[in-house]
């Protein structure tokens, strides 16, 4: 069952730095209804002289709390993007419309369907909703994420990843990086784009048939949409969600 | 002009359908390809959105959003059945 | 009534957040170049891109706009301090050459007529972020501004953005360009004002 969207006032409660181009931030929504791992929000922002502007932003949270948490990237030269990541304070009321889609959304699985996760940048962020529903709900699901990132400073949620990748137990999810623009030190492969070859070796076969999740920026979506139909993946086993950009 | 997908027409449709609207299923009129909405082509401009056939691109619906006013028009989707 | 938002629109609609750190807005379109301005005609006019393994993909006028021309609209920032925001161009988009070529190599040297050249990763010139631009301002582009065609990376400094391009090298590794071995810094990103090395 998916929560009815509506408009709520949320009053940001908590800020921090996610990388130096991105923020967390956590928003407290009294009459909030919950939301499922995967969904999004639109934020409204409404100028002194009633200008609007508004985005949709993915929820990293989810479950009953009356609060949400999203991590937003700063977009250069962005109308909406630079305010939430430089210029929000605590205390600051915004406008959300939510819980919002029912498609990019993943539930703890008792069929046990491997998922296969694929993030872009900024893209982890409903992916590690997923991880952390999954974890959260101690389910055995094997979940493996692959997470494209520019270098070891732009990863989002460094210390859970950290966490997944640190614990044998049967619930942890595997994650690979593939950094394009420079590896840590003893990374398994050094800094370099993701290509169809790479994919292949780091995501679930068909044959395992693997539910996928892409997001991402458009270009990073499509270009990982069509490799995996290449690859041999039904195009109603992927889900996508696109975040813009050129 | 931004390129999206469907799953950003959530907001603007949570404001004429109850429901997920993202997750029905609709055909195309044009080539006949069923597809939930949150995999068409989305074309967004501020609060405008066109959503197009993931297959042949022609126009499924557009939605304009202002202010509290939603307009609608869904002439390229035939058997828009909304799950339950 | 909608709920305001404190601090939202004060600089966010109209100005301000287009200009990086350090830069002003300038309506009108400066020329600076190092040296004589080099005057191309069409009919000799050519693009190459050559590759590692010793190839080289090579377009004559007709053939490299057939590729497409696409109008597009961006901000650009100078190292001088002067930007010009919502600048309309048209070009052939990098998207569209890299469909030609094969090449495992990340780096790229752009090579002008008249021997200017400077680096830019490729990762940086796919995606939608540069084009090879014909016309800005709806005319063709002066010999001055880099005509006939130059490179147009608009999110780094505008040295990146080489006038009289005539081609692009696939090379392994970063290396300076003509500005770059002269002091300027090797990436130039205007957000992170990174002019000097
Ligand atoms: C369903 C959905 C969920 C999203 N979730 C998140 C999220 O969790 N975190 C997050 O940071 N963003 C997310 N986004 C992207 C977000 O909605 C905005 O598009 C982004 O913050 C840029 O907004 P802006 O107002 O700053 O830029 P705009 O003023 O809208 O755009 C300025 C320029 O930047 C370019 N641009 C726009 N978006 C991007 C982008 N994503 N990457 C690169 N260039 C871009 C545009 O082409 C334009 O030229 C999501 C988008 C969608 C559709
Ligand atoms: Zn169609």
């Amino acid at each position: 069952m998916i929560a009815h969207a509506a408009w709520h006032v949320a009053t940001v409660s908590a800020t921090h730095p996610e990388t130096p181009s991105a923020r967390r931030i956590v928003l407290d929504i009294p009459d909030w209804p919950g939301n499922l791992a995967g969904q999004h929000v639109d934020v409204r922002l409404t100028a002194e002289d009633g200008y609007q502007a508004s985005r949709s932003y993915s929820i990293a949270s989810s479950g009953d709390a009356p609060s949400i948490e999203l991590a937003v990237d700063r977009v250069a030269s962005g109308e909406v993007s630079p305010y939430l990541v430089d210029d929000l304070m605590v205390g600051d009321q915004l406008e959300v419309r939510g819980p919002l889609g029912g498609w990019f959304v993943w539930r703890p699985d008792p069929a046990h369907r491997p998922v296969q996760l694929i993030a872009g940048g900024s893209g982890v962020v409903p992916i590690a909703a997923i991880v952390r529903a999954h974890r959260a709900a101690l389910d055995v699901t094997p979940l493996r994420l692959l997470y494209a990132v520019r270098t070891p400073d732009d990863v989002f949620f460094r210390s859970e990843l950290d966490r997944e990748a640190a614990d044998p137990g049967p619930t942890a999810v595997h994650v690979d990086y593939v950094f394009s623009r420079r590896a840590p030190d003893g990374a398994p492969r050094p800094a370099g784009r993701l290509t169809r070859e790479l994919l292949g070796e780091l995501v679930l076969p068909p044959q395992q048939n693997p539910l996928v999740f892409v997001c991402g920026s458009t270009p990073f979506v499509e270009r990982v949409l069509g490799w995996l139909k290449e690859l041999g993946h039904e195009v109603d086993d992927v889900r996508a969600e696109r975040f813009g950009g050129a | 002009m931004q390129k999206l997908d469907g799953n950003v027409l959530a907001g603007p449709l949570s404001e004429v359908m109850t429901g997920d609207a993202t997750s029905a299923h609709a055909r195309c009129v044009h080539c006949g390809d069923v597809a939930v909405i949150a995999q068409a082509v989305v074309y967004a401009d501020g609060s405008r959105f066109v959503a197009r056939c993931r297959r042949c691109d022609s126009v499924l619906l557009t939605i304009v959003e202002a202010g509290d006013d939603v307009r609608l028009t869904m002439t390229g989707v035939t058997a828009f059945t909304m799950p339950v | 009534m909608a709920l305001i938002t404190r601090g939202f629109g004060s600089k966010t609609h109209g100005r301000d957040t287009r200009l990086p750190p350090g830069q002003t807005q300038v309506d009108d379109w400066p020329v600076l170049t190092a040296g004589a301005t080099p005057e191309i005609a069409q009919e000799i006019w050519e693009f190459t891109v050559g590759t590692e393994d010793g190839k080289t993909v090579r377009w004559d006028w007709d053939s490299f706009r057939a590729l497409g021309l696409e109008d597009f609209t961006v901000d650009i920032h100078c190292v001088t301090h002067w930007s010009r925001l919502g600048m309309p161009w048209r070009g052939v988009s990098l998207d569209r050459v890299f469909e030609h070529v094969e090449t495992s190599y990340d780096f790229v040297m752009a090579h002008s007529y008249g021997g200017y050249t400077t680096n830019v990763p490729l990762e940086e010139l796919l995606d939608g972020q540069a084009w090879i631009a014909f016309e800005a301002d709806g005319e063709p582009l002066e010999a001055e501004h880099g005509g006939p065609a130059r490179l147009v990376v608009p999110h780094l400094y505008f040295w990146k953005s080489a006038k009289w391009v005539q081609g692009l090298e696939m090379i392994a590794q970063d290396e300076p360009g003509f500005w770059e071995e002269r002091g300027y810094s090797l990436h130039g990103d205007p957000w992170t004002e990174e002019r000097y090395s």
